[in-house]
């Protein structure tokens, strides 16, 4: 057994150089041998000669950047096709503390540190959350336009090559070692007009194009259901501003969205309002006023500089990898339930990937093939499911109703779900706690859910 | 340590321009060209809506004295006993004790208002009432008693019933039915089934509840159950 193995091997290193020059005729029978090996350790790929493991990441964002960055720090040679450099993104701008640490972030990336946190019930009760937080504990609010443009440049800093350009389409390769074929208009500095034509040849592509990612449709990835997020940049008076200094707030209530929340969080110099939802797509207006509404008295005076709106994926794509291409960020749909969160875990989900790719091509001294990319997708779905699991329970228990969300804002005055919602939101770790504190939680909750929905009970009868 | 104090009272500029907030803030949506057609409705819905005390809504409860009136449009929620951001339990007395199904009553009224008529949410009257103020066994008394007592009065009949037809089938006595395992465990399926099972559009709903707390899982293995059906084609 082992010596086939070597001599399939041998054969195929003899072989390599046409096959990078796609001259596939007799290599089928040479390399479909390998393949039952591949499935078992990818490192029997064969060693590319010449020349380092070419990557392409379709996309700029926080994905494609931290892609990018780990993959050219590896050795590998990497293209970045971005379309459009300072795009000022629609988004809540909202990111972890722990992403600052982990992916080096300078502190004047961060417009704002939000340290309180407000939730309102759908009857008005506010509640204050944030007293357990410590002095160095934020969620930090940034311009996408500032972090993206900054991982970006690091990833160039780090050898990767960023190609302004619009992804166009990609041809499939013939075999298990032939390049990948994109296609794209470049614009390189052109400013307006139709960009040139042009191809790419790479050995493994990263779709990293976001939520509508035309990578995911070229390897027929699969649907997913996505929320719409609606959010207006309004200009608010500086006495009123002085409130949202470092506070955000939450509004839950069937007239804000019957499936996801209402915001005001605040950025640089003026505050986003807006609000999101999956099942009423086509009301998303009536609940911006509403939102509005809600939040009068405190934006009252203000000015919308702004309007915006973008998808939200709710769950992963059905295929998320197919051959030598992955998903990565909102492309593959890595948004969590309940928060909406997406830019930590796009960034995130890019390093992974990318590192998956550097370790099986041995810094990019061998072709890779789906077994390596799968390892990205078993670790993180190891790593990350019980975060996303316990946010899809939690939105699925508390946004339910409006006895639901009034449950859900009584809860949050507790200390303890305090500590723990920002412990696990901080550091994107399920933490376990106190057994005991718990169990009291759990009998809390309940009592909660049962005393408001008693009280929905009595509510439909006064309709009656 | 993050010391912390709720946003309170704010300068008096606020107050200020209560008097004229709406029409500021009508104006401000007049500056954006897509929101005409709601501006529009928003001051008709203003314009339309008389004052509407709160009693409309309050069929059950006793004497709601009407509301003062702050803003000429949709009164905002007001009550004599909802003082300072909660209800005042003094206000609630009868013969001596605080009337809990009272107080149930009007934090019901006040969030039918509420989901009928949006307020702002406002940092200068905060919402601070907690449900949990009102005790353990009003809550019991009042929605688990009556609904306990009819589902038992079910129960009871049923099995006064069953336990007559199967002693008339089998000759098995009472005290014999319930030494028999088979019995037994028809007892437990019995109990099991009314606590879940009290309507019969709770069969839907559970069945719905099952396929919900799976789906999320289902949709991030989707791309595994892939990876299956290659390696399956590739030998």
């Amino acid at each position: 057994m082992n010596s086939m193995v070597l001599k399939s091997f041998l054969g195929l290193r003899k072989s390599s150089p046409e096959t990078s020059h796609f001259a596939v005729h007799q290599k089928h029978a040479a390399i479909s041998f390998p393949q039952k090996l591949k499935v078992i350790a990818g490192k029997t790929s064969p060693k590319l000669q010449g020349r380092n493991l070419r990557v392409a990441i379709v996309g700029g964002g926080p994905a494609g950047g931290s892609a990018a960055e780990t993959l050219a720090k590896g050795g590998i040679e990497t293209f970045l096709i971005e379309r459009k450099m300072d795009n000022c993104k629609p988004c809540g701008g909202a990111i972890p503390l722990c992403m600052v640490g982990e992916f080096d972030l300078p502190l004047d990336i961060i417009d704002r540190r939000v340290t309180k946190m407000k939730m309102i019930s759908p009857s008005n009760v506010a509640v204050d959350i944030g007293r357990t937080l410590k002095s160095h504990e934020y969620i930090g609010m940034v311009r996408r336009e500032v972090l993206d443009a900054y991982l970006r440049d690091r990833a160039k800093e780090n050898g990767a090559t960023i190609i302004n350009g619009l992804f166009l389409k990609m041809d499939m390769p013939k075999d298990k070692n032939s390049p990948y074929v994109l296609h794209y208009s470049g614009y390189d500095g052109k400013t307006g007009g139709v960009g040139e034509k042009r191809t790419l040849e790479v050995d493994v592509v990263i779709g990293a194009d976001g939520a509508n990612s035309r990578v995911a449709k070229a390897i027929d990835a699969g649907d997913y259901e996505y929320a719409i997020a609606f959010q207006e940049r309004i200009k608010i008076p500086d006495d009123k501003m002085v409130y949202y200094e470092n506070l955000a707030e939450m509004y839950v209530g069937d007239d804000v969205s019957p499936d996801f929340y209402g915001w005001v969080f605040p950025k640089c110099d003026h505050v986003a309002v807006g609000t999101g939802t999956v099942t009423h797509k086509a009301d998303i207006k009536k609940f911006q006023l509403a939102t509005r509404k809600r939040a009068e008295d405190k934006i009252n005076g203000g000015k919308i500089i702004r309007v915006e709106a973008h998808p939200i994926p709710e769950h992963p794509r059905p295929r998320r990898l197919s051959g030598r291409v992955a998903l990565v960020g909102d492309a593959a749909g890595y948004v969590t339930k309940c928060s909406g969160e997406g830019i930590y875990f796009a960034a995130k989900s890019g390093r992974m990937c990318a590192e998956a790719i550097v370790e099986g091509s041995e810094n990019g001294k061998r072709m890779v093939n789906e077994g390596d990319l799968r390892m990205y997708l078993e670790k993180w779905d190891k790593t990350y499911w019980p975060t996303y699991k316990v946010l899809d329970v939690l939105q699925k228990v508390f946004y339910r109703s409006n006895p639901a969300r009034e449950a859900f804002v009584e809860m949050c005055a507790d200390e303890y779900v305090q500590k723990m919602t920002f412990d696990s939101y901080l550091y994107k770790t399920v933490v376990p706690g106190n057994p005991l504190e718990d169990l009291k939680l759990a009998i809390n909750t309940i009592g909660s859910l049962v005393r408001a929905n008693a009280i929905r009970r009595e509510m439909d009868k006064l309709n009656v | 340590m993050a010391s912390f104090s709720p946003p309170t009272h704010f300068p008096a500029t606020t107050s200020t321009l209560t008097n004229r907030r709406n029409p500021v803030f009508l104006t401000t949506l007049s500056h954006t060209n897509n929101f005409s057609p709601f501006k529009s409705s928003l001051i008709s819905e203003a314009a339309t809506e008389p004052s509407p005390s709160p009693e409309q809504g309050n069929g059950s409860v006793a004497a709601v004295a009407p509301t003062t009136t702050k803003v000429p449009e949709v009164n905002p929620f007001g009550d004599p006993r909802w003082v300072g951001g909660t209800w005042d339990l003094t206000q609630f007395q009868k013969n001596g004790n605080t009337d809990w199904d009272s107080v149930i009553d009007a934090e019901a009224s006040r969030r039918k208002w509420l989901e009928d008529n949006p307020e702002s949410s406002s940092n200068d009257n905060p919402v601070v009432f907690d449900t949990s103020i009102i005790p353990w066994w009003a809550w019991m008394k009042r929605f688990h008693l009556p609904e306990a007592e009819q589902l038992n009065g079910r129960a009871a009949m049923i099995g006064f019933f069953m336990a007559y037809f199967v002693d008339s089938l089998t000759g098995v006595g009472l005290v014999d039915q319930t030494n028999n395992f088979f019995c037994k465990t028809l007892l437990f399926v019995a109990v099991a089934g009314v606590l879940l099972i009290r309507k019969n559009e709770d069969i839907e709903t559970l069945k719905k509840l099952w396929e919900e707390t799976t789906f999320y899982d289902k949709q991030w293995q989707a791309t595994w159950q892939d990876q299956n059906s290659n390696t399956l084609k590739q030998d």
